[in-house]
C-alpha cells in the first residue's frame, strides 16, 4: 500500500519537476519532507531535509536544486490519493528528487 | 567619463526553504506515527535537458520623452532593453526567452503587478518586466523585475540609474540578475571582451588588438595593425590590456591603458617575451621569455620591477595562469617530450603533471571559480577540453577541426575560443556552456582569434 502511495506521488510530481543544468549537475540529490491536508493539499511549505552529491563543479546550482523540487511540489499540489488511506499519506518524511541521465 | 551605477531597490530573492527553517503548522501534529514515521518515495528528471521559457516583453514608461540615449526615447528604450536582454539569455543557453517582438506591451501600472493569466496562457514558466523612467537630470532609471508565472510569485528584483550612453548596460546588468538567480551561477552579461581582429589574405594577416561588450556592441579598435597584436588580457580593473606586440618583428609585451589610449613596454629585455597572463588581484604578470632555444615562467609586477624565475626546466614552459586564490599556476611545458599540461605553486615549488590523456594538451586556463582547468586536446584535431585542477574528470566541450585558446566568462560557466575553419585559414569567436552545450558564435566585425574575457563590470 506504501509503495502504491508513493509511486502515486511520484507520478503526480515527475512532470512538474524539472532539475537545473550544469556541470556535475546530475549527481546533485534532494530528500525534502512534507504535509499534506486531506484534501491532498499542502500543509505549510516543504523542507529540506539534505542534500547529497554537491561538488565543486555543481555546488552553485545545489541551492536551485531544492528550490526546483520545492517548485515541484507546490505545483503538483493538490495531490490526488485516496482519502481512505489518508493517515499512510499525510506525511511525507523523505523524498528523493533525483536526475537519471535517459539513454 | 565616470558614472554611478546605483542599485536602486533591494534585491528580494527568494530562497528555497531549508529544514531549519520553520513550516506552518500542521493541523494534526504526528502525536501517533505511522509504522516508518511518514512516508519516503523518489522522483527522477529523465527528460532531455530542458531550456527554461522566459517572456520578456518590452519595458514599460511611465512617459514617452525623449532621450539622449542611442535607442531613442524612454518608450523606445525599454523595447530595445528587452530585446538585448532577450539575445542575452537566448545566446547564453539555459533558456527559451521570447521577446518584445513577439509579445503584448505590459502598463506601466502591470510592471509591479503583472496579470498572470495572460502569461500562463502563452506557456511563459518566467516573467521579466521592467520600466524606463527618465530621472529629470539626463539619467535613465531602469527598474527590473522577475516572476514565476506558475506560482505567481516574484523572484527578485533590481533597478539601476545609468547616463543614456550606457543604457545597454542596465540591460545587461538585469539580464545577469535574472541569470543568475535562475541558474545559481554569478553574472557575466555586464563585462567586455578583449580579442584580435583579424583582416587580409592568410600569408600576410593584419591582426589588430579590439574590445567590443560580452555581445559585440560597443565595438572599438585599440592598435592600428601595423605590429601584429596577439593574446589580449584585460586588467581585473578594466583599466589596462595586457598583451603581446610584434612591433620591428620582437615579440614585446605591453600594458595598454585602456582611458589614456597609451601604452608602455613591461619587459624592457632584448628576448622573445610571451604569453602575459594578470594575477587576479592585477598586482603581478606571469609572462613567457625566451633564451637561446629555452622558454621559461617569469613573474614580474604589473607596475613594472624585477622579474622573478618560476620554472627552470629545458625546453619550453609557457603560458601560466593563476588559479583564482593566486596560490597555484598551471602551465604548460615540452619537458617530458611533448605539450603538456602542469601546476605549481606561485612560487614555482611542486612542478607536476596533472595532464595524462594521451596525445598533447596546452594552452591551460584556470577557471574564475577555481574548480576547473580549460584547455586545448591535440590528438589529430584541436579540441576545447575542461579537467578538474588535479587532472581528473576531463572532458571534451568541443569537437571540430581547429578550436584553441579557451578563455573563461567572469563567472566560469562559459567558455570562449577560436575556430579556424579548415581550407580558407579564417579565424572566428565561438562559446561554449561548460556543459558542452550551447556552441555559438560571437559575431564580430571581421575575423577574430584569441578572445579574452574581463571581470564583470561593477
Amino acid at each position: 500500500m506504501r509503495s502504491a502511495l508513493s509511486g502515486a506521488i511520484s507520478r503526480q510530481l515527475k512532470p512538474k519537476w524539472v532539475a537545473p543544468q550544469g556541470a556535475d549537475a546530475e549527481k546533485l540529490v534532494t530528500i525534502l519532507t512534507w504535509s499534506l491536508n486531506r484534501d491532498g493539499s499542502l500543509a505549510g511549505s516543504p523542507r529540506v531535509v539534505r542534500q547529497d552529491g554537491i561538488t565543486d563543479a555543481n555546488r552553485a546550482q545545489a541551492g536551485r536544486h531544492a528550490e526546483q523540487a520545492i517548485r515541484a511540489v507546490q505545483l503538483a499540489a493538490p495531490f490526488d490519493l485516496p482519502e481512505e488511506y489518508y493517515d499512510a499519506w499525510k506525511r511525507v518524511a523523505e523524498f528523493r528528487f533525483d536526475r537519471k541521465l535517459s539513454q | 567619463m565616470k558614472f554611478r551605477l546605483l542599485p536602486l531597490l533591494l534585491l528580494a530573492a527568494s530562497a528555497p526553504v531549508l529544514a531549519q527553517q520553520t513550516a506552518a503548522p500542521t493541523a494534526t501534529p504526528s502525536a501517533q506515527p505511522t509504522e516508518e514515521g511518514g512516508l519516503s518515495g523518489a522522483v527522477s528528471d529523465e527528460s532531455d535537458w530542458q531550456d527554461l521559457g522566459i517572456a520578456i516583453p518590452a519595458f514599460a514608461t511611465n512617459e514617452d520623452v525623449p532621450t539622449q540615449a542611442s535607442s531613442g526615447s524612454t518608450g523606445a528604450t525599454g523595447f530595445a532593453v528587452a530585446q538585448v536582454i532577450t539575445a542575452d539569455l537566448r545566446n547564453n543557453g539555459l533558456f527559451k526567452p521570447v521577446g518584445p517582438d513577439s509579445l503584448p506591451r505590459p502598463s506601466f501600472e502591470q510592471v509591479q503587478a503583472p496579470e498572470f493569466a495572460t502569461w500562463s496562457g502563452r506557456s511563459a514558466e518566467m516573467l521579466v518586466q521592467g520600466y524606463v523612467r527618465a530621472s529629470g537630470d539626463g539619467n535613465l532609471t531602469v527598474g527590473c523585475y522577475l516572476y514565476d508565472v506558475a506560482l505567481k510569485q516574484q523572484l527578485t528584483k533590481a533597478g539601476w540609474v545609468v547616463p543614456p550612453s550606457d543604457w545597454r548596460r542596465a540591460a545587461h546588468k538585469c539580464a545577469d540578475v535574472i541569470y543568475s538567480r535562475l541558474s545559481g551561477e554569478s553574472p557575466f552579461f555586464d563585462s567586455r571582451i578583449a580579442y584580435i581582429a583579424e583582416t587580409g589574405p592568410k600569408d600576410r594577416r593584419m591582426k589588430r588588438l579590439a574590445i567590443m561588450d560580452s555581445d559585440g556592441a560597443n565595438h572599438r579598435f585599440v592598435t592600428t595593425g601595423q605590429a601584429t597584436a596577439l593574446t589580449p588580457r584585460f586588467s581585473p580593473d578594466y583599466k589596462s590590456i595586457l598583451y603581446l606586440s610584434y612591433l620591428n618583428g620582437n615579440p614585446r609585451i605591453y600594458i595598454y591603458d585602456v582611458e589614456r589610449n597609451t601604452q608602455r613596454l613591461l619587459v624592457q629585455s632584448t628576448n622573445p617575451t610571451f604569453a602575459p597572463r594578470w594575477s587576479p588581484d592585477g598586482r603581478w604578470v606571469l609572462y613567457s621569455m625566451a633564451i637561446g632555444g629555452n622558454t621559461d615562467i617569469y613573474r614580474i609586477p604589473s607596475a613594472g620591477g624585477t622579474a622573478l624565475k618560476l620554472t627552470d626546466s629545458p625546453g619550453i614552459d609557457i603560458g601560466g595562469s593563476f588559479s583564482p586564490d593566486g596560490s597555484k599556476i598551471v602551465f604548460e611545458s615540452d619537458r617530458s617530450g611533448s605539450q603538456q599540461v602542469y601546476v605549481m605553486n606561485a612560487d614555482g615549488s611542486d612542478q607536476h603533471r596533472v595532464s595524462f590523456f594521451g596525445g598533447r594538451s596546452a594552452t591551460p586556463e584556470w577557471s574564475p571559480r577555481g574548480d576547473q582547468i580549460a584547455f586545448t586536446h591535440i590528438a589529430g584535431n584541436f579540441r576545447i577540453a575542461v579537467m578538474s585542477p588535479g587532472g581528473g574528470d576531463m572532458r571534451y566541450l568541443t569537437d571540430s577541426w581547429q578550436d584553441e585558446a579557451p578563455t573563461w566568462a567572469p563567472n566560469g560557466r562559459i567558455i570562449q575560443f577560436f575556430r579556424t575553419a579548415r581550407g580558407s585559414g579564417k579565424a572566428s569567436i565561438w562559446q561554449v556552456d561548460l556543459t558542452g552545450r550551447n556552441e555559438r558564435r560571437l559575431p564580430t566585425p571581421v575575423d577574430g582569434s584569441d578572445p579574452a574575457w574581463g571581470p564583470i563590470r561593477p
